[in-house]
């Protein structure tokens, strides 16, 4: 099990790294806005 | 001993919470022995006689006994790891007390025993639910999910010189948890108790069980995103077929543990973006 959290995503990448994400083969993938404009976007690997 | 015992029944007839009544008539003696006591509960669960409602994971742990006056304290050990699924639960739970504890954590037996001397009576048990229950009398109860006790009273003895000595009981559930060698029972759920010599036997095992689990945890990596030129020049690398391929592999052979997603948009390890750039376009 691998876990891989990004912070500070801003919007305008969101959508290429979640893409991203479930291209490597990630099993769940969790997006959570931090108030800021920007997201973190964590990654589970099984 | 016979009449705590009988307050101790009293005691759990009337509340329903016997761990908690042992820990009281236990509390009577504890300059002469040591009482332990867990309760797990993982799930839903619903008391009318208490008037409360339980959602989720709750556990107590509790010791009572006697404190030395060079503060060593007899040694207990109690661990779980839990999935936190209600419905489909994933236990590994230990209990342990005297060099079972000791060896189970890690360290060599102190203390030797013998079955000889003066005999006083001690109290070891466990008791378990999976799954749901349904309590009727005296009080309407319900439970959904896992619930576990787990308690002992035994008494502290003299060793001559040496000192006293604490006896040794181990217990150890398994549910749902496929990496043990001794719950492979073809069931969902492994379980033992142990008392004594038996105890410090099975003592390894658990130790063992742990090196495997601590194996096996979840990696975590954290970063944050990166907008540097070598990182953006990665990122547009990545979106070409087969390039992800690429980077997999390229990561892979340096025994970078990270997809290539992380590695291309977070700041993990920007001085490596630019090397795997150069080597990702010299295959194109």
């Amino acid at each position: 099990m691998r876990q891989e959290k990004m912070n500070l995503v801003p919007l305008a990448t969101l959508g290429k790294i979640v893409a991203g994400f479930a291209a490597d083969g990630a099993s769940q993938i969790v997006v959570v806005p931090d108030g800021s404009g920007t997201y973190t976007v964590t990654a589970n690997f099984e | 001993m016979q009449n705590k015992t009988m307050n101790l029944k009293a005691c759990g007839r009337k509340s329903g919470l016997w761990l908690g009544c042992l820990m009281l008539v236990a509390c009577a003696g504890t300059e002469e022995r040591v009482t332990f006591v867990t309760t797990t509960q993982l799930g839903v669960s619903a008391d009318a006689k208490t008037q409360s409602v339980d959602i989720g994971f709750s556990r107590m742990d509790g010791v009572i006994g006697p404190v030395y006056e060079g503060g060593a304290v007899p040694p207990i050990y109690a661990d779980i790891h839990a999935n936190a699924s209600v419905l489909n639960p994933k236990v590994s739970q230990t209990y342990a007390t005297g060099d079972a504890a000791l060896i189970a954590t890690g360290g060599a037996s102190a203390q030797e025993e013998k079955l000889r001397g003066k005999r006083k009576t001690m109290l070891f048990g466990t008791a378990t639910n999976v799954g749901l229950r349904l309590g009727f009398a005296p009080d309407p109860s319900i439970s959904l999910g896992y619930i576990r006790q787990e308690y002992s009273a035994i008494p502290i003895l003299k060793n001559g010189e040496e000192g006293d000595v604490y006896g040794s009981v181990l217990a150890h559930i398994e549910l749902n948890v496929d990496n043990s060698d001794y719950s492979s029972s073809g069931m969902g759920i492994g379980q033992f108790i142990a008392t004594g010599v038996a105890a410090e036997n099975l003592a390894p095992l658990v130790r063992a069980n742990f090196a495997e689990t601590a194996s096996k945890a979840m990696k975590i990596v954290e970063c944050a995103a990166s907008d540097t030129a070598e990182a953006v020049r990665l990122q547009a690398l990545l979106d070409k077929p087969g390039n992800r391929e690429e980077l997999r592999l390229w990561l892979e052979a340096r025994n970078i543990d990270m997809s290539p997603t992380m590695f291309a948009y977070s700041n993990c390890y920007p001085a490596l973006q630019a090397e795997a750039s150069k080597a990702i376009s010299a295959n194109d």
